[in-house]
């Protein structure tokens, strides 16, 4: 018996990857900007845990590089930070997508190119300032993240350096999880996208959370027509960049077709819906597509029977977490920080999840767990 | 010509350890076994074991092997490896044990790499088990999961699954369900390749417990399948317990570990995984409640310690010394090679025909031929064992004057 190997996980918040690994009999030394308890405290524990705060690629790249580490599996946000991640990778397997694949597939002029080529629907980018008289446009940073930083385009902001003007498809915004091996793409779920609503915190078009659809309950207009739409897309990306592992496309779904409008190219928030629903940990399906074979679970990506669905609850204003064990306890939550931890306003407070039987069901379920629990941070935190 | 027959023989021919065995013998040696098994016939033999004992290739006394073997043991304390083997009794397990507490050495057992990580499923997520009579007297459905038993474990169908059960009160359901090449004992109601069986297990505890519905036309076996599983009284899952290819053992673990706990929600289940015999679960055991791990333990630093990601044999530069405790011929090819290459020590069955030149070696008999005491079940229950032929000396009071040779920690050192 060979020694098994040590994977290095490393992200904004390596909790959920991490666990996926940890589930699968992976030893894990954990690098991120929280060190939850939930990543921490669970059994089996990672062998070690890094915290860089404030959480940066390359900040993380330069205190990783004295992790003893056999392989590196990433999530968020290195996917904008490829030359921190070859630094970090140095001397050990890459478990997801190369520097060089993420430079291409995060350049929203070379997705473009490359979808318009497999004659797929995709939004135009605006190469100079647009006319404010005809169509809409989004304003994105190049490194976006969460939806971050997004805005619509008016004269009066222009674009700046860092952004470019992508046309704005009015729809429901929504992706599939798929798993590439560098040719072919396996659909593992579509999802909802919640973003920006105030009821968990949120604000703008910033990501809060993922409901998984299906077809006993759809949660788009047309959406079978949607489903082949978003995995053509998966398909044509996988094929034109040779995308490995898990790996998710964001989209704009109008008239059930998916207008993509971003790729996420590593281990996605949805991911865990997928787990949590299967049981399973999807890390060596990753692993396996990364070495060239995507076979995946198996499940029928639009099977399942009900609403499983997740959202990240955001701080309005500066909190204390207060309450701790009683989150990690209740099942139907993570990312969970310790007691006393201060979260700014805007930060994330910890993620909650919940299943109903329709998809209004599941984000009301989510939205009032979300204001029982800032309820009850808010009056630890002004006792405090 | 003399013969009689011993009743009530424990086989330790394969994990089932059955203890109705009767043993036809003819001047001394096993002539017959009855009823008839193949495995068990192949554990027996004639009952003949060699009784030599060796110092450097060279017949030698008793007393003259023990103080070799301490004089070879003793300057790698620290950074000794004690292998413990099969064919020992649990009794001549703690003695090895002792030892390797002694000298403040790494163990490693005959754990294979695919029965390592199911006991690290079981660590990780925990696990529905039970023992080998609740699935005989309730069992009403038995899955074979990639489990062939009238190979591996050839009475398990005649003493478990086609004998009346307590709490069975009809026909049991038997279901197989092929993987690669291993079917079961009946016609399969799926057929899987190796790389679809750990995603085939999620969707199929997805199905039981409800969070997939509506299966695609090419999953209406598995739904069909689901639909029986979570129908019975009581399932007992069989699979494979060992193996070789540790990645895709930990992936069967915990499929089938996960899919167990999940029967357990609409209906009681067991998952029983089929040992191998020789007295492993005994090994396991006996670690477990003197050092507090089943395998991968290290004395190294004064109180045991776990790395089950590090298996001595196979990091056998780290040794000065190797102790290889029980039947050596359970060490694979590489790990035999590395052995030549360490100053060794063998005690047990067939010591005296270790291939990789050890300093000293003295030859026992085998748990349940010749030595009696207790070994375990692969469902962990313990069992008696009787000698039935005279052989050479016990390896567990061999293994004990060895620790008495060898003298308390620190002693000549």
């Amino acid at each position: 018996m060979t020694r098994r190997p040590t994977v290095l996980v490393a992200g904004f918040s390596a909790r959920a990857l991490a666990r996926s690994a940890l589930s699968a009999g992976f030893d894990v030394v954990a690098l991120d900007g929280f060190g939850d308890r939930d990543l921490l405290e669970r059994a089996p524990r990672p062998v070690a845990h890094v915290l860089v705060q404030p959480f940066h690629p390359q900040a993380a790249a330069r205190l990783g590089t004295s992790i003893t580490a056999d392989s590196l599996a990433y999530t968020s946000n290195f996917e904008n930070h490829p030359a921190a991640l070859g630094a970090l990778q140095r001397g050990r397997t890459l478990w997801g997508n190369t520097p060089a694949v993420l430079r291409a597939v995060r350049s929203p002029e070379r997705v473009a190119g490359a979808l318009r080529a497999a004659g797929l629907p995709v939004p135009r980018l605006c190469p100079d300032e647009p006319d404010s008289s005809r169509d809409a446009w989004m304003v994105k940073p190049r490194r976006s993240g969460g939806g971050r930083g997004i805005r619509i385009w008016t004269a009066d902001e222009p674009a700046r350096r860092h952004e470019y003007l992508q046309e704005r498809i009015e729809g429901v915004p929504g992706s599939l999880v798929f798993l590439g091996d560098g040719r072919t793409a396996l659909p593992l779920a579509l999802t909802r996208q919640v973003v920006g609503d105030p009821r968990f915190g949120g604000w703008g078009y910033c990501y809060v959370g993922s409901l998984l659809a299906s077809r006993r309950h759809p949660l788009f207009e047309v959406q079978e027509s949607l489903f082949a739409s978003a995995v053509a897309v998966a398909e044509a990306l996988t094929a034109g960049f040779g995308l490995v592992g898990l790996n998710t496309v964001d989209f704009m779904a109008r008239d059930g077709v998916a207008w993509p409008v971003e790729v996420n190219p590593r281990h996605s928030a949805s991911v865990e819906l997928i787990e949590r629903e299967l049981g399973t940990s999807l890390f060596p399906s990753h692993v396996e597509g990364v070495h060239g074979t995507a076979t995946g679970p198996g499940h029928d990506a639009l099977g399942w029977a009900a609403v499983p669905g997740k959202a990240i609850l955001y701080a309005r204003r500066r909190l204390t977490m207060t309450g701790s064990d009683a989150l990690l306890v209740s099942g139907d939550a993570a990312d969970v920080s310790a007691d006393g931890t201060a979260i700014p306003a805007g930060a994330p407070v910890c993620t909650l999840f919940a299943r109903a039987d329709s998809g209004e069901a599941c984000i009301a379920a989510l939205a009032a767990r979300s204001s029982a629990l800032l309820a009850e941070l808010g009056r630890g935190s002004a006792a405090a | 010509m003399s013969t009689h027959v011993v009743p009530d023989v424990t086989c330790l021919g394969c994990g089932l350890l059955c203890d109705d065995v009767a043993l036809a013998l003819e001047d001394g040696r096993i002539a017959g076994m009855a009823p008839h098994c193949d495995l068990g016939r192949a554990w027996f033999g004639d009952g003949q074991v060699p009784a030599r004992i060796l110092v450097r290739d060279v017949p030698a006394s008793f007393d003259a092997a023990l103080a070799a073997a301490a004089t070879l043991l003793r300057p790698a304390e620290g950074r000794a490896l004690v292998v413990l083997g099969p064919g020992l009794t649990t009794s001549a397990v703690r003695a090895g044990i002792a030892i390797a507490d002694r000298l403040g050495a790494t163990v490693d057992t005959a754990t294979s790499p695919g029965a390592a990580e199911g006991i690290l499923a079981g660590q990780r997520r925990g696990r529905a088990s039970s023992t080998l009579g609740e699935v005989k007297n309730r069992a009403d459905l038995v899955l074979f999961w990639g489990a062939d038993p009238a190979t591996t474990h050839p009475r398990f169908i005649e003493r478990l699954v086609a004998t009346k059960g307590t709490h069975v009160p009809g026909e049991r359901t038997l279901l197989s369900v092929r993987i690669g090449e291993w079917g079961g004992p009946t016609a399969p109601v799926l057929t899987l390749d190796e790389a679809q069986e750990a995603g085939t297990l999620a969707v199929l505890r997805g199905m039981v417990l409800g969070r997939l519905a509506s299966p695609p036309p090419e999953q209406a076996g598995l739904a069909t399948l689901a639909a029986q599983l979570t129908a019975a009284s009581y399932v007992a899952i069989v699979a494979p317990g060992e193996g070789r290819d540790a990645r895709r053992a930990a992936l069967r673990a915990e499929g089938l570990t996960a899919l167990a706990q999940a029967l357990n929600g609409p209906t009681r289940c067991t998952l029983i995984t089929l040992r191998d015999g020789g007295n492993r679960n005994g090994v396991e055991s006996a670690l477990s409640w003197q050092a507090g791990y089943p395998f991968a333990v290290s004395f190294g630093g004064g109180a045991p310690t776990y790395d089950p990601g590090a298996r001595g044999l196979h990091e056998l530069w780290r040794a000065d010394a190797a102790l290889v405790l029980g039947d050596w011929r359970a060490i694979d090819d590489s790990a035999l090679a590395a052995l030549a290459e360490v100053p060794s020590v063998v005690v047990g069955p067939r010591a005296s025909e270790a291939p990789f030149a050890p300093g000293a070696a003295i030859d026992t008999g085998v748990a349940g031929i010749h030595e009696g005491g207790v070994a375990y079940r692969m469902d962990d229950v313990p069992l008696p064992l009787t000698p039935v032929v005279d052989g050479a000396r016990t390896a567990a009071m061999t293994i004990t004057a060895l620790a008495e040779a060898l003298g308390p920690r620190g002693a000549g050192a």
